[in-house]
């Protein structure tokens, strides 16, 4: 069985691109993030996180550059480009379409059919 | 692990520096959260890295998320297979070793038969360049006769064009010095069909080559070069040969060879003359022409086949006499083929015995690594256990063998340059010296390929049995870890005591059939006799003349102290020279009764010639110096003829003729043994003695039979040639042991050869067997101690342990059999006769072999049953 707050496959590039959309972040920086804004519901494993950012970096979607931590220890900030931000209106929209359309499957009674 | 280390100041540094320290932050910022939370320090990061995961992961799927990340990652395992080659330099070295021998082996047969066979002939489109044979009835070919080359030539069968060579031996003076220099008369479009120019000068043209043209010559570069100092004026000087002046047209490209599959064409070719002026025998049956012909890129041999077909039967019909009435036809055989037929054998037994050689290595490594792995398994299992993925296992195990068969290429490549200098001494006159210069790509490319292929093809098993290692262990299942290897063990045992038996058993019949080809009787003895080739000058032309300077030489030789007998002969044994004819019994006037024909091989001998070669007179008499040209025809005959002539009784007194001066008989006055003229392979061919003054012929050989050492006999016999006729050269000095040491030289090679690499197999399949079984006992020491204080005693372990190990050796030995078997079918039918010899020569080959793989098993089951309980059950 999987665990409850485990992330959906395919969902956690478009996590980590909200996460930073909203400030610069470092790499534990977006792990708290995402626990904050899902409301603790979504557990990032953490092993998969530093791949998937190298991985956006590669691909031009979001930038990193060293900067200073909360704590004055140097520290790799992440933040959005252009593309980025593109690439994340481009998923939430699908997301909300596919989820509104989940949902209304979902509740579909009897009568309705 | 130890890792790839890249400069400091390199990006690829940075960015290993930059995600580490990435990491050690998400890690220290979890710890900091988690004894905010009320864990202790130790807790909490023993908590923080617990949560994250595998580090040596991440950092490998970050690192795969870069670009040449894969060039990195091999270079990564590359380093990593160096340092472990570096800390078990034994196992490395053994590796190596034997992969050395394999490559090596492989390298250089592969070297030889490129050479031979797939390096492109010196000619244009040589894939369009074939040769023209007239075939006996009896199936033989042989060369073409004068006029069905005119013929021919005039009106080309379905080719382009087709034109012809014949070899001469002729004396060029120089400041009134006589040399004896070997070259080939060619028609005058010869070069051309090659594809050829001269590199100075001219080709021959029409005007060049007719029977009353002034007398021209090419000269070949190294001529050019060693008698006339490369002297760039040499076109249209004139020079003397065979007393005549030449006028000297061209010079020939260093590159001009005749492969050596035309070998009864002269070693190294100095000159070419034109054909036409110095042809003097234009009889329908004297085949003194190698005829090339070249046909239309779109045409097909087929065709020019059909062409000649009809050819051969037009010609039959029209000279009844010359053909006998018989079936005789023509045949095209494009270049190619023919040079392939000549050394086939000797060459695919080296490249088969050198595969072999390199699969028993292959299999060898093979089991080292299994081995290897076993005795890794604990550190492999607990690496996967930390995240080791199995590909980058894989992945490691991979260039681990690739450095180990890479460092084994360049060892095989320098142990091939260093010993190819003794190679090409040792093969000097068995093998022809430019097959050991192969182009360079081919030398570089094909061994990388090959190696290329064997670190694949060795890792594999290895690779496999790592998956096992990654599966969790349970408890009850440490039987089938010793199963599984011995099951593997036993396979790799199989196919080694195969491919050595196949080596062994191949390497025995070739050296049976090598003795028995020993004890052949030639009909002549290779003993203290020596030889030197006369090419008489203009001044013989006469035929008295000529046999009067013999008679001389002779003469002066036989009674130089030190020699036992001296004597002269046209086509000396094991020279290669041969001359077919006819001959009819007297008084049958009836020329083409085909039952009164014989075939024969015709020589011209002086006195003293037999006694001197030491072939025994059977019956009769040995000729004298007076069967002069106007005495009395005679002729002795060797028993071979003596049977066919009279299968009933004594030939002595009969009469002859020959087919070309049919109108004098010769008498019958001798009877002598049958001689193999061509060496221990060919059939005694029935043939006819004339004495020389009445067959006398400008190209002879002189022999002396003699008890002094080579050298200064040598010298005596150019003394007495020089003491008659100062001017008159002798040329191919060699004793009669160093021609049929020559003759006999491919197989002497092809054996010894044969016989190296049989024996590194050999020992190389008895240390895999002994080291693969010897693996699988040891990793049995505890079942052994558990029988043995069961009750089992050692003789009753030991039966066990051979109980399984017979039906493997038995299945190896009868697999290598079958190999041999194929072997020996490749091969064909020369160099592997079935007789007798080679039957012994396998049954004991296969014996020697199980005997041993016995010992190689007996002496780990011999360890094994002398354990003793206690120790067995105590270690592991």
């Amino acid at each position: 069985m999987k665990p409850a707050n485990a992330l959906l496959p395919g969902t956690l590039d478009m996590l980590i691109l909200k996460a930073v959309s909203l400030a610069p972040l470092h790499g534990y920086g977006i792990l708290l993030r995402i626990q904050q804004i899902s409301g603790g519901v979504l557990d990032v494993p953490q092993g998969s996180l530093y791949p998937a950012l190298y991985r956006l970096v590669e691909q031009g979607h979001i930038s990193a550059e060293w900067g200073q931590s909360d704590n004055n220890r140097r520290a790799r900030f992440y933040s959005l480009t252009a593309t980025g931000r593109k690439r994340l209106r481009t998923e939430t929209a699908e997301w909300n379409q596919m989820a509104s359309a989940i949902a209304n499957a979902l509740n579909t009674t009897p009568e309705e059919v | 692990v130890p890792r790839f280390l890249p400069l400091r100041s390199s990006p690829k540094a940075r960015f290993e520096s930059e995600l580490a320290e990435e990491l050690q932050f998400h890690i220290e910022n979890r710890t900091l959260h988690l004894i905010k939370d009320g864990l202790t320090a130790k807790e909490a990061e023993r908590q923080a890295r617990m949560e994250f995961g595998s580090l040596d992961t991440a950092k490998d799927e970050c690192r795969s998320t870069q670009p040449f990340e894969s060039v990195f990652l091999a270079l990564r395992n590359l380093t990593w297979a160096f340092r472990r080659a570096a800390r078990a330099p034994g196992f490395a070295a053994t590796i190596v070793a034997t992969l050395a021998i394999g490559i090596a082996a492989v390298n250089l047969s592969g070297m030889l038969l490129h050479g031979a066979y797939l390096r492109p002939l010196p000619f244009v489109a040589p894939q369009d360049i074939g040769l023209i044979w007239a075939v006996e009835p009896s199936g033989g070919t042989t060369w073409l006769s004068v006029p069905e080359f005119d013929e021919l030539h005039g009106n080309p069968p379905g080719v382009v064009s087709v034109e012809a060579i014949a070899d001469e031996h002729v004396q060029l003076l120089i400041d009134g010095r006589g040399r004896e220099i070997q070259g080939i008369a060619v028609s005058h479009g010869f070069l051309s069909l090659l594809g050829l120019t001269p590199l100075l000068g001219r080709d021959f043209t029409a005007d060049d080559d007719a029977a009353t043209s002034p007398p021209t010559v090419i000269l070949s570069q190294s001529l050019w070069q060693s008698q006339f100092g490369a002297d760039p004026g040499i076109v249209g000087r004139t020079i003397a040969i065979n007393e005549r002046p030449h006028t000297v047209i061209g010079v020939l490209p260093a590159s001009f060879m005749l492969p050596p599959a035309t070998s009864v064409m002269p070693d190294e070719i100095e000159f070419l003359r034109p054909l036409a002026p110095n042809l003097t025998i234009h009889d329908r049956t004297a085949r003194m022409l190698q005829v090339f012909a070249r046909r239309h890129p779109s045409a097909s041999f087929a065709e020019a086949e059909t062409r000649l077909k009809a050819y051969g039967q037009r010609v039959v019909r029209d000279f009844p006499s010359a053909y006998h009435n018989e079936a005789w036809r023509f045949q095209i055989t494009p270049f190619r083929t023919f040079v392939l037929n000549s050394s086939k054998s000797v060459l695919l037994l080296l490249f088969l015995l050198s595969a072999v050689i390199l699969s028993t290595a292959c299999v060898n490594t093979t089991s080292l690594l299994l081995v290897r792995g076993e005795s890794c398994r604990n550190a492999t299992s607990i690496r996967a256990a930390l995240g080791a993925t199995r590909l980058r296992l894989a992945g490691e195990l991979l260039a681990e063998v690739m450095i180990h068969v890479l460092l084994a290429s360049i060892v095989s490549i320098l142990a091939i340059y260093l010993v190819l200098p003794a190679l090409r001494a040792l093969t000097a006159g068995s093998l022809p010296d430019f097959l050991w210069q192969a182009p360079t790509p081919i030398r570089v490319i094909i061994p990388l390929l090959l190696t290329f292929a064997i670190a694949v093809l060795i890792a594999i098993p290895p690779i496999a049995r790592l998956a096992t290692f990654l599966q969790f262990q349970e408890p009850g299942r440490g039987a089938s870890r010793s199963r599984i290897t011995a099951v593997w063990g036993r396979r790799l045992v199989a196919v080694q005591i195969a491919l050595a038996t196949t080596a062994t058993v191949s390497a025995l019949c070739l050296f049976s059939r090598f003795q028995e080809l020993q004890r052949v009787d030639l009909g002549f003895s290779t003993q203290l006799t020596i030889t030197a080739r006369l090419s008489l000058t203009a001044r013989y032309a006469d035929d008295d003349t000529a046999a009067r300077f013999v008679e001389a030489t002779i003469q002066r030789l036989t009674a130089t102290s030190g020699v036992q007998a001296a004597g002269a002969i046209t086509q000396l044994p094991l020279s290669g020279a041969t001359w077919g004819s006819t001959i009819l019994p007297a008084g049958d006037t009836d020329h083409l009764s085909t039952q009164r024909r014989f075939d024969v091989d015709l020589r011209g001998i002086t006195p003293g010639y037999l006694q001197a070669a030491g072939t025994q007179l059977i019956a009769g008499r040995d000729f004298a110096f007076n069967d002069s040209k106007q005495a009395p025809g005679v002729a002795i005959v060797d028993e071979t003829f003596a049977r066919q002539l009279a299968p009933e009784g004594n030939v002595l007194g009969k009469r002859i003729r020959w087919i070309r001066a049919p109108g004098r008989e010769l008498e019958i006055v001798g009877i002598v043994r049958a001689v193999r003229h061509r060496g221990p392979n060919d059939r005694t061919a029935p043939t006819v003695y004339r004495p020389y003054a009445q067959y006398p012929r400008r190209s002879l050989y002189l022999l002396a039979h003699t008890s002094r050492p080579r050298d200064a006999t040598v010298t005596f016999l150019r003394d007495a040639v020089a003491s008659v006729d100062p001017t008159q050269s002798v040329a191919d000095e060699q004793s009669m042991q160093q021609r049929w040491s020559r003759s006999t030289g491919r197989q002497r090679l092809s054996l010894t050869v044969a016989s190296t690499l049989a024996l590194a197999g050999l020992l190389l399949s008895a240390a895999g067997v002994y080291s693969v079984l010897a693996f699988d006992i040891a990793q049995r020491k505890r079942e052994f101690g558990i029988r043995t204080a069961m009750g089992a005693d050692s003789s009753s372990l030991l039966t066990l342990v051979l109980r399984e190990t017979t039906p493997t050796i038995l299945l190896g030995v009868a697999c290598g059999l079958l190999g041999a078997a194929a072997v020996a079918g490749g091969l064909g039918q020369t160099e592997f006769w079935p007789t007798t010899g080679v039957v012994w020569a396998a049954a004991f080959g296969a014996s020697g072999m199980l005997l041993v793989a016995f010992v190689a098993s007996w002496l780990p089951a011999r360890r094994a049953s002398t354990l003793q309980p206690r120790a067995a059950l105590s270690g592991d």
